[in-house]
């Protein structure tokens, strides 16, 4: 099977990594815990924009449930 | 949503979270911007972690919105359109949406037309708040209009912060000066305004009730609607309350980066547990820093990592989806924000530092907006965003300001460019280029 790649969820004017990356701490942290599943989010911070990308299948697993059942 | 179906307090208990560590965290961060620099090296990084840790678990509650309705994942967003286009009632999306409570900023912008007719009502000032530039305006005021001076200087002090978001800059005099104009050149009449604002308040909630109960709807859509109302307001309210310590933070950042002889860009680049071993040690990998200031890559997998230089590259390279290549367009499509048609030229707005392009009636063009751009917002035609749900800060702001907007284009920003010349069609959400 193809290894799975990051996808865009978002993109934003932001310059640095403070405090922007306590958001991506806070999905791999206290959020996996409280949705039950891993739901990071890995950022690229270049030409003074964040991008945020996501595994599609991880965050299947928290949201989808959460929202269809 | 299964957790909101099965427990209707859990969006509550999430709300009350977020308020009250909000509040915390702006409370905690209050003291930094006059004691940052008597702070010793210890207690730097002492407010410094507290900060993070903080920031962290209010992220923690905050980011369940943003995961209900966070740009691609706009499900609060869709489930409320499904209910009222199965009533067709497409049309009560905004009224429903509007909160009971104001945002801060909107506290602000009521602030300000009270500050109006003391300055409207003298028609030399009228005069020179239409011609002048707000640096002269500044120099006048303060010599020959103490009075109002003193207003502004108040209003400035009391939401300098409002529109910082991460990294500023903070509104100074000049910058509510320049909102003031703004106000006078369109006309504003403030008692007709604060009337329209304090009657919509006084029947928001009785038009709510009113169209909830003409719509058939059960418990749950009922719910739904209660919840997509106060969403709006948390959404933004969040980030408001970040934004206040954000702005209370540089004071402290400002010190750490004069004792460790760094820019306020580099140490914004610095990690917790190298500004910890900085503080103590005075080491500092400048070259690390400035390698991040190009590209780095940050993120779990699952252990944290980060990247900078060759490896950044070849990660995003390998690891991330090519983006679909953009053939060239000559309409785009997105969601309707706010109703409305308007031409203009494209004006692409990201940062702060670009608003010295905009001119009134322009389209402003951005990959999403932040309260950060207002002053060109207030002066754009238009707006078209390449994010964004019905509940982003492009839609709540142009809802309130009347705007056409379209939101959610994902490829406006790559496909249009300064100076092209379109008409927005923000009643089908359509872009056309002319």
């Amino acid at each position: 099977m193809p290894k799975e790649k990051l996808e865009k969820i978002a993109r934003e004017y932001v310059v640095s990594l403070f405090p922007v990356a306590t958001m991506i701490d806070a999905f791999a942290g206290p959020m996996e815990k409280r949705v039950g599943a891993r739901c990071s989010v890995i950022i690229v911070l270049e030409n003074n924009a964040v991008t945020y990308y996501v595994w599609p299948s991880d965050w299947a697993r928290p949201i989808k449930p959460w929202w269809q059942k | 949503m299964a957790k909101i179906k099965s427990n209707s307090k859990f969006l509550e208990n999430v709300y009350k979270e977020i308020e009250k560590l909000g509040k915390q965290q702006a409370a905690a961060t209050k003291p930094f911007v006059k004691r940052a620099h008597a702070y010793s090296n210890q207690e730097l990084n002492f407010h410094y972690q507290n900060f993070i840790a903080s920031n962290t678990e209010l992220y923690s509650f905050g980011l369940i919105l943003s995961l209900l309705d966070f740009q691609e994942t706009t499900f609060i967003s869709d489930e409320l359109h499904a209910i009222l286009k199965k009533n067709k009632a497409d049309k009560y999306f905004n009224i429903l949406t509007s909160s009971w409570r104001d945002t801060f900023n909107k506290q602000q912008e009521i602030a300000i037309l009270k500050m109006l007719p003391p300055i409207t009502k003298n028609k030399k000032l009228v005069s020179l708040f239409k011609k002048e530039d707000s640096a002269k305006l500044e120099i006048y005021l303060k010599k020959r209009e103490k009075k109002i001076w003193k207003i502004i200087s108040d209003h400035t002090r009391r939401y300098v912060w409002v529109h910082y978001v991460y990294e500023g800059p903070a509104g100074d005099e000049a910058y509510f000066i320049d909102i003031l104009k703004d106000y006078i050149r369109r006309g504003i009449n403030s008692a007709k305004e604060l009337a329209k604002y304090k009657e919509a308040k006084k029947t928001l909630r009785i038009k709510q009730e009113e169209i909830i109960r003409r719509l058939e709807i059960n418990n749950y859509e009922k719910n739904i609607i209660g919840v997509a109302r106060d969403f709006v307001f948390f959404k933004a309210y969040r980030r408001e309350l970040q934004t206040w310590s954000y702005y209370q933070m540089e004071f402290l950042l400002k010190e750490i980066a004069k004792r460790l002889h760094l820019s306020m860009k580099q140490a914004r680049m610095m990690l917790p547990e190298e500004v910890r071993l900085a503080l103590r040690t005075g080491k500092v990998n400048y070259n690390l820093l400035n390698e991040r200031l190009k590209l780095v890559v940050y993120g779990y997998k699952p252990e944290r990592f980060y990247l900078v230089g060759k490896p950044a590259d070849d990660f995003t390279k390998k690891e991330i989806k090519a983006e679909e290549k953009i053939k060239k367009v000559n309409k785009l499509s997105g969601e309707v924000a706010s109703p409305g048609k308007a031409k203009g030229e494209v004006v692409i707005i990201n940062a702060p530092e670009d608003m010295k392009k905009m001119k009134a009636g322009n389209i402003l063009v951005s990959f999403s907006t932040n309260p950060n751009l207002m002053p060109a917002i207030r002066q754009a035609a238009a707006i078209v965003t390449d994010e964004g749900g019905l509940t982003c800060h492009a839609a709540i702001v142009s809802r309130e300001l009347g705007i056409p907007c379209v939101v959610g284009t994902k490829i406006a920003t790559q496909v249009l460019k300064d100076g092209d010349k379109v008409e927005v069609d923000a009643e089908r959400g359509v872009v056309r280029k002319l």
